[in-house]
């Protein structure tokens, strides 16, 4: 009588056996063994009869059409890379873009506020995020000529306040990192869907990074306009420097 | 936009191929790479937990995951084995749920002992349909242990060598085998149980 161990070693072999694992010489020594031995023969038996129940046996079920996120990189983030699919009978994207419009609401309407601290990004529920341009005391004062109409009417005090903006890669790369946060640790039971919620916050983000985009664009425009009518003025106010006296 | 002759080519390329190019950033070939394995992953997770439901978010999770570390995939070669052992780790985390620890009642190796024949059927033998059998055995698949289950749905249905089985989980491969002589020794008791065997099995149907 064979001692448990060995005979576990028997059985782990049978297995390698069942699945052509073994070679020739050990195939056929194993065999004679089985054919000896009736308890043995009656395993072996055994193994091909489950094995073949396992084949042959179905899984009628079909397969779901999943939904990909893949978070756009941050080197081209114009470059789209959301894949929607058919998922657990919802069609996206016009689940996501119902979503997204949804969130992007709440965002605007004292939603999400994305911060600039000095040591990164803080992300917090605020009043809406995208700030376009503030009036402050460093360009009061400025001479306008009546000559220069135009300038008279875009040259408002302005200050760029640099500190409440995020570039646009800013805006990407934390949006992937709040997807990485998210697909990390929404692994509880009910928050499972979490793939939803993640596609929606990027498209979100992404609708947030464009308006940015434009407000950056707009304020560009203004700054050029104002420091051409500077220049032809001759003037260069020093920064910090109080307000000029306006001209007599 | 991809010009379909790319994306004839990209379709073409093995898994290795398509891990560098995703770790160099290109999201189709990632997205090719979840296209190829995604039924498999689905099926090795909804025999593996039972239910087609949580597979689908294991599944949809494992990608997510995959995605998110795949940079960190050493060996190209081995995303297979890879992408399969994330499963295997979030159906793991599922059933150490408490949810799943009610649903599932494990069929131990001592139920039917270590050197003991089979039990004779407790019905009569049954003819089924391979739609029917299906649904039989993935209800005796959910009473096995999980090692005994994941050792034998890796071996039989998702491909891979003992050495690999072995290699993802750890293990000697002789506790592979057994693992998977002991679960399938298992199972078919559980069907015998139910008036099936393997030639009460209607093949045709």
């Amino acid at each position: 009588m064979a001692r448990p161990d060995d005979r576990n070693d028997l059985r782990a072999e049978m297995v390698a056996a069942l699945y052509g694992e073994l070679g020739e010489s050990e195939r056929q020594a194993l065999m004679e063994r089985v054919a000896a031995d009736p308890a043995l023969r009656a395993e072996w038996e055994e193994l091909e009869q489950a094995r073949s129940l396992l084949r042959r046996a179905e899984v009628a079920e079909p397969v779901p059409d999943f939904v990909f996120l893949a978070p756009a990189p941050v080197a081209a983030p114009a470059a789209r890379t959301i894949r929607t699919r058919a998922w657990g009978g919802w069609r996206l994207p016009a689940l996501g873009f119902a979503m997204a419009a949804a969130a992007l609401l709440a965002l605007m309407v004292g939603g999400l506020r994305v911060d600039r601290m000095d040591h990164g990004l803080a992300l917090r529920w605020g009043p809406a995020p995208i700030p376009t341009m503030t009036t402050g005391p460093a360009l009061t004062g400025i001479p306008l000529e009546p000559s220069v109409p135009s300038l008279a009417v875009e040259a408002q005090p302005v200050q760029a306040d640099r500190g409440s903006y995020l570039t646009r890669n800013e805006l990407v790369a934390y949006t992937q990192e709040l997807v990485r946060v998210m697909g990390t640790d929404l692994t509880d039971y009910d928050r499972r869907r979490s793939g939803e919620t993640v596609y929606m916050i990027r498209e979100a983000f992404d609708e947030l990074a464009r308006r940015q985009q434009q407000d950056y664009e707009r304020l560009d425009a203004r700054i050029r306009l104002i420091e051409r009518g500077l220049e032809g003025l001759a003037v260069t106010p020093a920064a910090g420097a109080p307000a000029a006296e306006p001209n007599p | 936009m991809r010009d379909p002759a790319e994306g004839a080519r990209v379709e073409a390329r093995g898994d290795a191929e398509l891990v560098i190019l995703s770790q160099q950033g290109d999201a189709e070939a990632f997205g090719q790479l979840a296209r190829r394995w995604q039924a498999a992953l689905f099926h090795f997770a909804r025999r593996l937990l039972g239910n087609g439901e949580d597979a689908r978010d294991v599944c949809q999770e494992t990608l997510l995951r995959a995605y998110q570390n795949l940079p960190r995939l050493r060996d190209p070669a081995k995303f297979k084995s890879w992408v399969h052992l994330i499963t295997l780790n979030l159906c793991r985390d599922r059933m150490r749920s408490p949810r799943a620890r009610v649903e599932s009642q494990t069929f131990e190796e001592e139920t039917i002992g270590l050197t003991g024949r089979v039990a004779p059927p407790a019905t009569p033998v049954r003819v089924v349909d391979a739609t029917r059998l299906g649904e039989m055995l993935s209800g005796a698949l959910a009473r096995i242990s999980p090692e005994q289950r994941a050792a034998i749905l890796l071996r039989e249905y998702q491909g891979f060598t003992t050495e690999e089985i072995a290699e993802m989980t750890g293990v000697p491969t002789a506790t592979v085998r057994t693992r998977i002589f002991y679960g399938f020794r298992a199972v078919r008791q559980l069907l015998l149980d139910q008036g099936i065997d393997a030639a009460g099995f209607d093949g045709r149907a």
